[in-house]
């Protein structure tokens, strides 16, 4: 099998908190970016945005549920565990970012989900729009507001094309 | 163990290097094609060392009740309600989102049934985090769905177990006690981190 997904860097939240996590170290050598993020805020804020080269990207179109009903809106963050979910419950997330070292505009696809014992636990497909035209060097993990909670962690992987 | 060739030369000769011991980061820990119907399958003894596991399933099963059928997961072989589950499924015109707190399993892959279109199977990943973790909870993330000529359905799950111990075994079922059919595969990842 050939080699084309290839760990880059994993954060782990220690005791404390994070109030954001971030990778600023990305080689230039891959054709896309994948984040697996396992994470939970320590407020009441189950979302968070990303942000690119310290920009947060806001263009968004997200399909979402909350337990009890769905919609579509534009909102570009995604859900997580809170303070208010069942204790050591996180968030699961998957970020694909694509032809990140283009000089065209960056694509990314998003499904996250956050976890709890009720009915009102929340999940998003979602699809965002950077427009930047430079190659990523940074991206950061940013809470809706507070911390993630320790023991959140997110790993950077990069993949290849053949 | 994977070993990938780098050059044809160099000043050492045929030069080779494996690469799979820090660069592989996606392995397959386990992977079972049924040669005929089985009732459950059981992935045990999953070793430790990955950061997270993923299941990729494409089954059938002999469900007559309707074109499509779950997956249930039990973690550990616990079988008590010690589960949560929340989805949003899309089928024909219509949307539906749902929770399940309490559950006696989590829910996976969605599957093809005996009344899906002959040779169609149901499709689904299904990504467990941080699984050897013993602060956390563990969460999974599944996207699946099952397409033939007339009907389609796909649905996104979130499953909870509500335990804090490592994952060593994950037994796969389908749902109302009926049995995976030939050809149903089910294959188990481990992602390094």
């Amino acid at each position: 099998m050939a080699n084309t997904f290839f760990k880059i860097n994993t954060v782990t939240v220690g005791a404390g908190g994070a109030a954001t996590i971030a990778f600023n170290v990305i080689p230039q050598i891959y054709s896309d970016l994948k984040i697996i993020y396992s994470g939970r805020n320590v407020n009441n804020a189950y979302t968070f945005s990303i942000a690119l080269n310290g920009t947060t990207v806001t263009q968004s179109r997200r399909f979402y549920a909350t337990g009890s009903s769905g919609a579509s809106d534009t909102y570009n963050g995604m859900y997580t565990d809170y303070s208010g979910a069942v204790a050591n419950s996180f968030g699961n997330a998957e970020i694909n970012i694509f032809n990140y070292s283009a000089s065209t505009a960056k694509s990314l696809a998003v499904d996250a989900v956050s976890e709890d014992n009720y009915s009102s636990a929340y999940m998003n497909l979602g699809a965002l729009l950077s427009t930047t035209t430079i190659p990523i060097s940074s991206v950061s993990l940013i809470p809706e507001s507070g911390n993630f909670a320790q023991y959140s962690s997110a790993t950077l992987y990069g993949v290849k094309r053949l | 163990m994977a070993t990938t060739k780098l050059s044809d030369s160099g000043t050492l000769g045929n030069k080779y290097e494996n690469l799979s011991a820090d660069n592989n980061y996606m392995e397959t820990i386990a992977s079972t094609l049924l040669t005929s119907s089985a009732s459950s399958i059981t992935f045990s003894n999953i070793p430790q060392g990955y950061k997270h596991l993923q299941i990729r399933a494409i089954t059938r099963d002999g469900y007559t009740g309707g074109n499509g059928n779950n997956m249930g997961i039990y973690v550990n072989g616990d079988t008590s309600s010690n589960y949560a589950v929340h989805y949003m499924l899309s089928y024909s015109s219509s949307a539906e989102t749902g929770a399940g707190p309490n559950n006696p399993y989590i829910i996976g892959n969605f599957g093809a049934t005996s009344t899906t279109a002959a040779n169609c199977f149901g499709v689904g990943i299904t990504d467990i985090l941080d699984y050897s973790n013993t602060n956390k909870y563990k969460t999974t993330r599944t996207l699946t769905g099952v397409e033939d000529a007339s009907v389609g359905q796909i649905r996104f799950w979130s499953g909870l177990w509500m335990n804090t111990a490592a994952i060593t075994s994950l037994t796969l079922f389908p749902q109302n006690s009926v049995s995976y059919v030939q050809y149903s595969r089910f294959s188990l990842y481990g992602i390094k981190g």
